[in-house]
């Protein structure tokens, strides 16, 4: 399945995410925040983008507001409450967020600080409007999903910047259960481990030395969801389960 | 075979010709009158799509069976199990001073800058004291005012000596502060966040609606909620923040706007209630005052558009139908206070004044600042909670007024749906009890429920979006 | 000292008769109840076993007079089927409030308290 497009045109603006929706008479209040997908023309003022399912976009049509834009076919399972990526700069769509699947899981990096050779997601280059998109994706997700994965890359590289997308996600999706994926080799070292600002206790600086401060910094603020880390190396596999109220407990099960 | 009947009340819906029926643990149907004699007289078939219905909501039953009889009961028990567990919501008063002089207003309160009007330490502490006498397991703490937080000084104390004592005993404790958020900071900000502290604030809709009600003294009132609300929300959590409104003359008009003011907010909910004649509204009753008809024709619009936008895909529920609706089809229980029996009033909810003194409720408190002091029934220095849960006028006043012994009520179909509020009837008619024949409230919670049972059965779309909020 | 105020036939806008062998005297009264907003109501007996109910209208009050009467009757009908469904099940609820109030579990005592531990009983 394939969670990117092209969308037949490209022009000068920055990325932006939106919700699908396929209600042409949704409420103009919240029409910005979403994407129209429909075959049909009409008055479609207020919202983010038209997406069409048409052979070639309509020339003129693209030039008015809300831009109409071409859907590929690959993409004809998008549907309503999913979320989507829009790169005008390069003319790409890319989905974030299936509401109809159970695997939905966020790439706020590509960077790795492992090369391993049978990595499906190896580092692409520049990257860091990922995280700005998806913090803003967040909001736009149903709220009744019941597992969120992040993965990457490496997603622990981003320190601080991963602790605020958790907390993100525990804000706007209280019962959303979290799963981090991270190879945690990044716990072991000293040297390498960002220093983590407990966003609810300023006085407490932690750094990543082992995965239970790391767990516990993201445990920190309104905990009502359970966050799942799940580390795995080479040597062993450790597995912390958060849960709210309670002190994280680990134990060594295999991958 | 013939059946057996079940207790059941009926009452015709207003404006039609259907009658709402409930059973004795209060599940509800749709009948017109026909159904009514023909079940009475035995003439309900068995096969028959109303036999099936009948005794499925066990409103009729097979002489040999005993079933029904163990699920009505073990139904009507489960709605009032928390019951016992007494006042749960405590509402403390920590300052009179305000920032805003909204047209219907209906609490006291007095200028921003009046001495003298905030809640005293010690007071606040035996307020606490008298709050966790309760035997309640789970306490919530509101603070109201005036504006709670030109006053945020009592609560920041107040949280910590709570939290304190409820670690000790273990009780769980949660926090909500009612404030028009005018003046809130990131200060304010930091310290509720820290405590998980929920935020309720008002919201009445667009800008020059909300303006005109409440009127600011730096002015722009609707400028600095919106601007609050988008700060609380992202350090919040959405679900930590919500808004009620407040429903004049001038909102009637214009039911669409205000929903959509509260989606463009980031609200998923509102509250459709009707203004009660209290407080400075009973002044300007003529401005801002309407009859029950006209707010039931802008409660049943509003509630078509908001069906319509579910329809849409927006999640956006309306709170006051949502709670009528839990009510009609589950056995649970709830705890919204105006609408108890035995009443909420001193049993769910109790109000301590700035000066300590101890309140049945909202208007209770506004009688008193008015003079009457029919519901004030001691204060936290020198009333121990023992004192007042058996204070004889209060059990006088719990029993005169329980809707299971009242006329009307103890027939009406909406009785488990409803409650009594002495308080509010005190207010209307100098009596306890009043005269139900024609009372606004009456049909105003007939309306309501009739119109839901109604969209229920006609509209199968309507009624997934309602069954999505139950 | 002046005549204290009577209801008398110039006040009263409308009478309605009935046979008490039909409708019982407390149906009558709660029926009239209902009225009692908008309308004064006096209830009289009148050549037994007949009583006599009188309405005679209140100021302010809109509401037409015949279709009062007429919604009277219908009240009337609406009431006695309501003493019919309570005669019949007043053994019944009377059975169900003692047994819904008292500590007796219902169906199953283990579900009944909220500290139930489902893994408990694992």
């Amino acid at each position: 399945m394939k969670l990117f497009g092209h969308l037949g045109e490209e022009w000068d603006a920055s990325s932006f995410v939106a919700r699908v929706t396929c209600h042409p008479d949704l409420p103009h209040v919240v029409r910005a925040h979403h994407v129209l997908v429909t075959s049909t023309m009409g008055d479609h003022a207020g919202f983010a983008a038209v997406l069409r399912f048409a052979a070639s976009a309509d020339g003129a049509a693209s030039e008015c507001s809300p831009r109409v834009l071409r859907l590929e076919p690959t993409l004809s399972y998008l549907t309503e409450g999913d979320v989507v990526r829009i790169k005008p700069r390069v003319g790409e769509i890319e989905v974030l967020f299936r509401r109809q699947s159970r695997h939905n899981c966020l790439v706020p990096t590509t960077r790795c600080n492992v090369s391993c050779q049978m990595c499906a997601q190896p580092f692409t280059g520049h990257d860091s409007e990922h995280l700005r998109d998806l913090m803003q994706a967040i909001p736009l997700i149903d709220p009744n999903t019941e597992t969120l994965g992040i993965s990457g890359g490496e997603p622990t590289l981003l320190g601080r910047r991963l602790v605020d997308l958790v907390h993100r996600i525990r804000l706007f999706l209280p019962k959303t259960r979290v799963e981090i994926l991270s190879f945690s080799n990044t716990f072991d070292s000293r040297r390498t481990s960002p220093k983590l600002d407990c966003p609810t206790s300023p006085s407490a600086f932690r750094s990543m030395q082992t995965a239970p401060n790391f767990t516990t910094a993201l445990q920190a603020g309104r905990a009502r969801s359970t966050t799942q880390f799940l580390a795995c190396s080479t040597s062993s596999v450790q597995e912390c389960r958060l849960n709210s109220g309670s002190s994280s407990r680990s134990r060594s099960s295999l991958a | 075979m013939s059946y057996d009947l079940l207790p059941f009340d009926f009452t015709r819906i207003p404006g039609g010709t259907k009658y709402l029926a409930t059973n004795f643990a209060g599940e509800c149907c749709l009948l017109s009158r026909s159904d009514l004699f023909a079940i009475v007289e035995r003439k309900v078939s068995v096969g028959t799509a109303l036999y099936a219905t009948l005794t499925s909501k066990h409103f009729i039953t097979a002489p040999d069976s005993t079933a029904a009889f163990h699920l009505l009961a073990a139904k009507y028990r489960t709605r009032r199990r928390y019951r016992p567990d007494l006042a749960s919501l405590h509402i403390f008063v920590v300052t009179l001073r305000c920032n805003q002089s909204c047209t219907y207003c209906q609490v006291s309160h007095c200028s921003h800058d009046e001495p003298g009007m905030d809640m005293s330490e010690a007071t606040a502490m035996g307020a606490l004291d008298f709050a966790f006498q309760c035997p309640s397991p789970a306490i919530k703490i509101e603070f109201q005012g005036g504006e709670p937080l030109l006053g945020f000084d009592v609560v920041r104390r107040i949280v910590e000596a709570a939290e304190e004592r409820s670690q000790r005993e273990q009780r769980s404790v949660e926090f909500v502060l009612c404030s028009n958020l005018y003046a809130l900071t990131q200060e304010h900000l930091d310290f509720i966040a820290r405590h998980k502290m929920a935020v309720s604030t008002s919201l009445d809709g667009p800008q020059p609606l909300h303006d005109q009600n409440r009127i600011a003294l730096g002015g722009a009132s609707h400028e600095h909620v919106a601007r609050s609300i988008g700060l609380a929300r992202d350090r919040l959590g959405p679900d930590q923040v919500a808004a009620l409104m407040t429903t004049t003359r001038a909102s009637l008009g214009a039911p669409e706007a205000i929903i959509d003011e509260y989606i463009r907010l980031g609200f998923l909910s509102i509250v459709l209630r009707p203004l009660n004649p209290y407080g400075f509204a009973a002044k300007q009753w003529k401005v801002l005052g309407y009859a029950t008809d006209a707010w039931l024709d802008f409660y049943r619009r509003a509630l078509t558009y908001i069906v319509k936008i579910n329809q849409q895909g927006v999640p956006f529920r309306e709170e006051f139908s949502a709670f009528f609706l839990q009510r009609m089809l589950t056995p649970f229980g709830d705890g919204y206070v105006d609408l108890q029996s035995p009443t909420g009033c001193g049993l769910n909810v109790l109000v301590y004044d700035h000066d300590g003194g101890i309140y049945l409720s909202d208007e209770s408190r506004m009688l008193a600042a008015m003079g009457d002091q029919t519901f004030r029934f001691g204060n936290v220095e020198e009333t121990r909670f023992s004192d007042f849960i058996f204070d004889p006028r209060f059990l006088a006043l719990i029993d005169e007024t329980m809707c299971e012994g009242v006329p009307e009520c103890i027939e009406c179909a909406c009785r488990e749906y409803c409650g009594s509020d002495p308080v509010r009837q005190y207010r209307i008619s100098g009596d306890f009890v009043g005269n139900k024949a024609g009372a606004d409230h009456c049909q105003k919670v007939r309306s309501v429920v009739g119109h839901l049972a109604e969209l229920m059965d006609s509209d199968s779309r309507a009624r997934d979006v309602l069954l999505s909020w139950v | 000292m002046a005549a204290p105020p009577e209801l008398g036939d110039q006040d009263v806008a409308g009478t309605i008769r009935i046979d008490t062998r039909v409708y019982s005297l407390s149906a009558i009264k709660k029926a009239a109840y209902r009225f009692s907003d908008r309308f004064f109501v006096a209830i009289d007996p009148d050549h037994e076993p007949e009583v006599r109910v009188r309405f005679s209208s209140k100021p302010g009050s809109a509401t037409d007079l015949h279709v009062a009467v007429g919604e009277f009757s219908n009240e009337l009908l609406d009431q006695d089927l309501r003493e019919r469904i309570r005669g019949e099940t007043e053994g019944v609820r009377r059975l169900l409030l003692a047994h819904a109030l008292s500590r007796v579990p219902l169906i199953q005592p283990e579900l009944e308290t909220s500290d139930y531990d489902p893994e408990a009983s694992a």
